[in-house]
């Protein structure tokens, strides 16, 4: 009779750059249950935003997370400019449709390199990695900032893109674009890597709505949902069609994200191509009173803020609800009936940030 | 408007239902029954009572529920309703010490704290006991 085992996955492991742990209940080699721990890092975020000044929250926001730091100022600024209320300029919404795709290209770039690197394909890693340096190149030159760029306000943006930088980045997507055209194959192609991936971690379309499943986990099941979707920023005015894939396993969702690359370069030069002439950011008047909720799409899905505010420089109650939040209970889901050494690629094909959930 | 016992009247969030606490079972219930998705809760600390808003989503639209619990009141989780409901309610309860009870999974209050850390640090008015 085989024994139960239980084996602590995390908080620190070769595939995780962040504290998580996944209890896994074992029998021989097959996960019969997978229960969750965070908390390592929580860092207090809304308690904080409840102590600052309501435009000071701006560069607190970014803070929750590097990787998507833009996205989280951006939901946050909409829904600051819905309660003053304040109309964003034309000019200011396209740029930041540019910035926030530039952002999601770097993490589905970083993201691809880490699943690479969790089955063991380190050139495949430094490929995709080398490849998203191109694009952290163009955060440095056209905010002056690799990571955290603070280009986003209330009422805006903070700085303009010259018309030499936009050409400038016109220019880099035609190399990024080459690269993959390059290490994507190799990724969704290749004889092993579908062995490792292929039919791994599946999660049906109606366990995936039903779990809370969000961003590309939730349409690598076969959901046609994207927050872009809305119509934020300048999305409502360009081309744009979300990326589904059906079969729901690892392999559906490698392949979301590396297409979601591609999305995200059309919807950049897009945004360059229809850019308008004019002023980067309106002027905000009063103070936000009320209550909203805005939505962004994040690279790894749907990115909520609830804001409650009483016309006081503080805010009565900022509540975030990041994507990795709400692909947890999915994770939990797929991992019994898998075998221990796929745990790490059906972790990671979650595209877990930590420091989102922990904010 | 929403005006809660304790808080101040201010506009609401768009598509927001008030129900009674004693009903929210059952309102969720129906949100399953209808396939939305379960976003998340958000609990805000109005003072005698916490305000409850359940966050869901219709195809790209989004629904949500508000509850007003006194601050000793039982909620019932919905963790069997929508299993996805788990991580938050264990949240709400440790951050604002909601009395939510009946989760599907339940971390006893160290999810996110450890036993050195203050209780409900999200509250506005501390819980005694």
């Amino acid at each position: 009779m085989a024994l139960k085992t239980v084996i602590p996955f995390g908080p620190q492991h070769p595939v995780l750059p962040e504290p998580i742990q996944l209890k896994l209940v074992m029998k021989d080699e097959v996960v019969q249950e997978a229960i969750p721990h965070i908390g390592y890092v929580h860092r207090g975020i809304e308690k904080a935003a409840e102590k600052m000044d309501y435009v000071q929250n701006v560069f607190l926001v970014e803070r929750i997370c590097g990787i998507c730091s833009f996205l989280h100022a951006l939901c946050y600024c909409e829904a600051i400019e819905k309660l003053l209320p304040c109309e964003v300029p034309p000019r200011a919404r396209y740029l930041r449709v540019i910035w926030g795709e530039l952002h999601r290209l770097q993490s589905q770039h970083l993201w691809l390199g880490l699943f690479a690197d969790a089955f063991g394909y380190e050139s495949l890693f430094m490929e995709f990695w080398r490849n998203r340096e191109r694009v952290m190149d163009l955060f440095e030159k056209t905010a002056g900032s690799r990571i955290i760029i603070s280009t986003c306000c209330i009422g805006g943006v903070r700085r303009d893109i010259s018309d030499e930088h936009l050409e400038e980045i016109l220019q880099t997507l035609k190399e990024v674009e080459r690269a993959l055209d390059h290490s994507i194959p190799a990724l969704l192609e290749d004889y092993t890597v579908r062995k490792r991936i292929v039919g791994k971690g599946v999660l049906t379309a109606e366990k995936a709505v039903e779990l809370g499943a969000v961003g590309p986990v939730l349409r690598a099941s076969g959901i046609a949902e994207d927050t872009r979707m809305t119509g934020y920023a300048a999305y409502d005015e360009l081309d744009f069609k979300p990326v589904v894939e059906t079969a729901g396993d690892c392999y559906a969702r490698a392949k979301v994200r590396a297409l979601e690359c591609y999305q995200g370069i059309e919807l950049i030069r897009q945004a360059i191509q229809r850019l308008p002439d004019g002023e980067i950011a309106a002027r905000p008047r009063g103070r936000p009173n009320g209550r909203v909720v805005t939505r962004v799409e994040q690279p790894r899905g749907e990115l909520l803020y609830m804001v409650a505010a009483n016309g006081s420089q503080k805010l009565e109650r900022m509540r975030v609800r990041t994507p990795t939040f709400a692909n947890v209970p999915p994770l939990v889901a797929m991992l019994p009936g898998c075998e221990f050494a796929d745990v790490p690629v059906i972790t990671l094909s979650i595209d877990p940030c930590i420091s989102c959930t922990e904010r | 408007m929403s005006a809660p016992p304790g808080g101040a009247a201010l506009p609401d969030i768009e598509a927001c239902e008030e129900i009674e606490l004693s009903a929210l079972r059952a309102a969720v219930q129906r949100c399953r029954d209808q396939r939305l998705r379960f976003i998340t809760i958000t609990c805000m600390d109005m003072g005698e009572t916490f305000a409850l808003y359940y966050h869901f989503d219709e195809k790209l639209k989004m629904r949500h529920l508000l509850v007003h619990a006194p601050r000793a009141a039982e909620v019932a989780s919905i963790s069997d309703i929508y299993f996805a409901a788990f991580l938050v309610e264990n949240e709400v309860r440790e951050l604002f010490g909601v009395n939510i009870t009946g989760m599907a999974i339940d971390y006893h209050g160290h999810l996110l704290l450890t036993e050195d850390n203050e209780p409900t640090p999200m509250a506005k008015v501390r819980m005694e006991g």
